[in-house]
């Protein structure tokens, strides 16, 4: 599995940083994911930081579109065809 | 040491009450929490992994845990979704598959809600709460069209508020959502229909009993209505497009 930090601001729907680590890393993702928080909190910004774990990218991207997609690549990705 | 019942409780009013973000000392303190859950959410992904699923583990973000305790009762301790895991299949056939493999598994204790049957404020998807080393795990199923809606709530929320995944919000947002999972629980309801009505004419298209038209005729209806609903589904979709535009 690949450890995802993810740093995504809702009001502007993009994301802001977005690093990968190996699971030996987790502890420094950990700190990382605590050092974003307090950053954010300490300057009153409104963000998500999100600890995902998958084995891909892509496998990420298929459960958490909303961070990757705009709506209509979202409806795209689940029509029945696709 | 581990954080104690009554620090976490504290802990978890502190943030609730307060107004602001929280502070470092708390910060640092849910940081503590949450990694207790390590274990518990790697076992987890381990065990779904030999079952043959895709999940994506996650720790519950700061954000979504002071939202939870602010718009709920519930005491930090006993959040039962500090960990989870999610994952996405295909279609509700796959879905009941999942599940029934999930629900299988060894854990040391279960429970399983299915909101496919009472939707909460739109939202559908099949949760177990699966317990490992005592902590709770949330593994939340989806169907691609349930984590459509999911997905599509959650970008209205972020520009509309959290309230808008928990029934508040504008109406015209609140009402869009609850009508687009209306068409994809009739979307999800009929696919599976067609594809047995259709199995069972190839072999003989005969007029059941208790039906007045043939199996074939009835697929041909069902596609209608399937047909219709994919176009109201596209509709809606188009509204969430220009709603947020």
């Amino acid at each position: 599995m690949t450890i995802f930090l993810l740093e995504y601001e809702p009001k502007t729907g993009m994301i802001v940083s977005l690093t990968q680590y190996s699971e030996h890393e987790r502890d420094a993702a950990m700190k990382q994911r605590l050092r974003l928080e307090k950053a954010n909190a300490l300057a009153g910004r409104e963000r998500e930081v999100a600890l995902l774990e998958a084995v891909t990218e892509s496998a990420l991207r298929a459960t958490h579109s909303r961070y990757f997609k705009s709506v209509k690549e979202l409806a795209d990705a689940a029509s029945p065809g696709s | 040491m581990p954080l104690t019942r009554s620090q976490l409780e504290r802990l978890g009013e502190r943030l609730r009450s307060s107004d602001g973000p929280p502070t470092s000392d708390d910060l640092e303190r849910l940081d503590e929490f949450e990694r207790s859950y390590d274990g518990a959410r790697l076992a987890a992904t381990v065990r779904l992994q030999e079952l043959g699923l895709t999940p994506t583990a996650r720790l519950k973000t700061v954000h979504s845990i002071v939202g939870k305790l602010r718009r709920e009762k519930t005491a930090l301790p006993r959040m039962q979704d500090i960990a989870g895991c999610r994952i996405v299949v295909t279609d509700v056939a796959a879905q009941d598959e999942a599940v029934k493999a999930i629900l299988g598994a060894p854990w040391e204790s279960f429970k399983m809600i299915d909101r496919r049957l009472t939707p909460s404020h739109g939202y559908r998807a099949v949760h177990v709460i699966a317990y490992v080393g005592g902590l709770a795990v949330e593994i939340q199923v989806r169907s691609r069209l349930q984590d459509l809606w999911a997905q599509l709530s959650e970008k209205l929320a972020d520009r509309f508020g959290i309230e808008v995944k928990y029934g508040g919000g504008p109406d015209e947002v609140r009402d869009l959502l609850i009508s687009i999972s209306e068409t994809i629980a009739v979307a999800e309801a009929l696919r599976p229909r067609i594809a047995q009505l259709k199995m069972r004419s190839q072999s003989a298209d005969v007029i059941l009993p208790g039906e007045t038209t043939t199996l074939s005729a009835q697929v041909t209806e069902i596609e209608a209505q399937m047909d219709e609903a994919d176009q109201q589904l596209e509709d809606q979709i188009q509204r969430v497009i220009s709603i947020l535009s």
